[in-house]
């Protein structure tokens, strides 16, 4: 591999658009695996089409209304689920499929839009602009800032709602602010892998954390460590073996999820 | 006597269906009370409609003279639920569970090593919680419970999973935070043997609520519906 390549513009601003993805994405896909909610950021990106499907009709940053809808979705998943008597899965399934189905219907009516929906669908993290990485710094400050004050809260409300509760903790809150910080992180990082491929993205580092750590305190560093390794060796082999860079990335950090799936399996025997 | 807890003609309703009707009860500061009945009448739906997380449709509860806001609540209460709302696959350690409670609490007066020694379960607080036996977890909750400094307890079956060894060690922690402490406590349990002189009264949930002092109630029910 010539070395030259990574003095490039582009190389730079895609190794440090991972850097900012990944540490992203570890730290609200710690509470997704926590809460067992692996389907909802599916369901966010997937609703989210809606958004980039009005975004390319009307001639608007895609990615903007993308967060909107994504943050509409949230909220209204929320809220529903602390009044219906249908379970998480059922609503979300529900409501992701009307957002999915109205952004087609969208897409139906918008022309000459294939080229630009496909780098939403698979990512392309070679070509993540100025704004975008800056929209991710913010995020990513944002959501270190919001963590580092109410960490044992949104732990405390993760872990047992009810306890929680009883010691006076705003369990709605934090679980509303959980759901638009995940829904914003989600749309974050279909620019990197598509908005196919990056629940991979978002679970892999927690899940592979979850298994291996011996406290909570492991868990999130754990996971950061896991996706920035992940992340930068996927786009090492992505610009060794000129391959998709999203799916290089995927494929290195479902590679260290079964492999440490495989390890806890065999040490607690 | 000072009122720790007031229940007044509580009425809780399940899909339309009235399940505890004129429910009234109180328990003076520093109390220890028992509360019996069979399953399914309603004792923890009552405790959990007192703590707020169950709607009553009739009726008022009162901690300390105020309603049970959640910061009342907050304040006031530890519990221990029967069935608590976790999961056990959460990477989490004992310790940290606990040191999680505790800073929810305006002080911890001891240590949680201090804490889980007193409970003879000091060797549980580096596990997680899914390498934990039932009675290990039972004690665990138990542990996160009694840590802090709140005046009222609430244990709901708090004896269950529990060896005799570690029943006794909790009999004898609970007389001493009644006793030295004068906190009030309640406890919801199947096990009538549990009920000696130092408890102040006894409840019993059975077509309604009864209350009174143990002996008049375990003469008068006989407690064999249990």
């Amino acid at each position: 591999m010539d070395l030259e390549i990574f003095q490039t513009t582009f190389t730079q601003r895609a190794i440090l658009g991972a850097l900012l993805l990944s540490l992203l994405t570890s730290l609200w896909g710690v509470f997704v695996v926590l809460k067992k909610q692996a389907f909802l950021s599916d369901a966010v990106a997937h609703a989210s089409i809606l958004g980039i499907a009005l975004g390319l009709y009307l001639g608007i940053y895609p990615l903007y209304l993308a967060i909107v809808i994504a943050i509409i979705f949230a909220i209204a998943l929320t809220y529903l689920r602390n009044r219906s008597i249908q379970t998480n899965d059922t609503l979300i399934g529900i409501i992701y499929s009307l957002f999915f189905a109205l952004g087609l219907i969208v897409l139906s009516r918008t022309t000459g839009v294939k080229v630009d929906l496909d780098s939403y669908l698979f990512g392309s993290l070679f070509g993540i602009s100025t704004e975008e990485l800056t929209m991710l710094s913010i995020l990513l400050g944002i959501s270190v800032i919001y963590l580092a004050k109410n960490f044992k809260q949104v732990l405390y409300s993760t872990f047992d709602p009810e306890n929680a509760y009883l010691q006076g903790i705003n369990v709605r809150k934090n679980e509303y602010l959980i759901n638009i910080f995940l829904s914003i992180t989600v749309i974050a990082a279909i620019k990197a892998v598509g908005l196919i491929m990056l629940s991979a993205l978002l679970l892999a580092p927690a899940a592979t954390a979850r298994s291996l750590a011996k406290r909570f305190s492991q868990v999130i560093p754990m996971a950061a460590i896991i996706s920035v390794l992940g992340s930068i060796t996927g786009l090492i082999i992505s610009l060794s073996f000129d391959l998709p860079a999203g799916a290089s990335i995927v494929v290195v950090l479902s590679f260290i999820f079964l492999l440490s799936n495989i390890y806890s399996a065999y040490s607690h025997k | 006597m000072n009122k720790a807890l007031e229940v007044n003609n509580l009425k809780i309703e399940i899909n339309g269906k009235a399940i505890i009707k004129h429910a009234d009860l109180i328990l003076g500061s520093g109390s220890l009370t028992y509360f019996f009945g069979s399953n399914g009448s309603g004792k923890t739906t009552l405790v959990k409609a007192i703590l707020g997380l169950f709607p009553f449709t009739q009726g008022s509860v009162l901690i300390n003279g105020k309603p049970n806001t959640q910061e009342n609540i907050a304040q006031n209460i530890s519990y221990l639920p029967q069935n608590p709302v976790i999961d056990r696959d959460f990477p989490i350690t004992v310790g940290e569970m606990i040191d999680l409670a505790c800073s929810s609490h305006k002080h911890c007066p001891i240590t949680i090593d201090e804490h889980l020694k007193a409970f003879n379960a000091d060797t549980i607080k580096n596990k997680k919680l899914n390498e934990l036996s039932g009675g290990q977890l039972q004690k665990a909750l138990i542990a996160r419970a009694l840590i802090g400094d709140k005046p009222i307890l609430i244990l709901d079956e708090p004896f269950n999973h529990l060896d005799h060894t570690s029943e006794a060690l909790l009999v004898e922690l609970l007389k001493d935070l009644h006793e030295k402490e004068k906190r009030t406590i309640l406890i919801i349990t199947h096990d009538r043997s549990i009920v000696n002189e130092n408890s102040d009264c006894v409840l019993l949930m059975h077509s309604h609520l009864h209350s009174g002092k143990a002996e008049e109630i375990i003469n008068k029910h006989k407690l064999e519906i249990i």
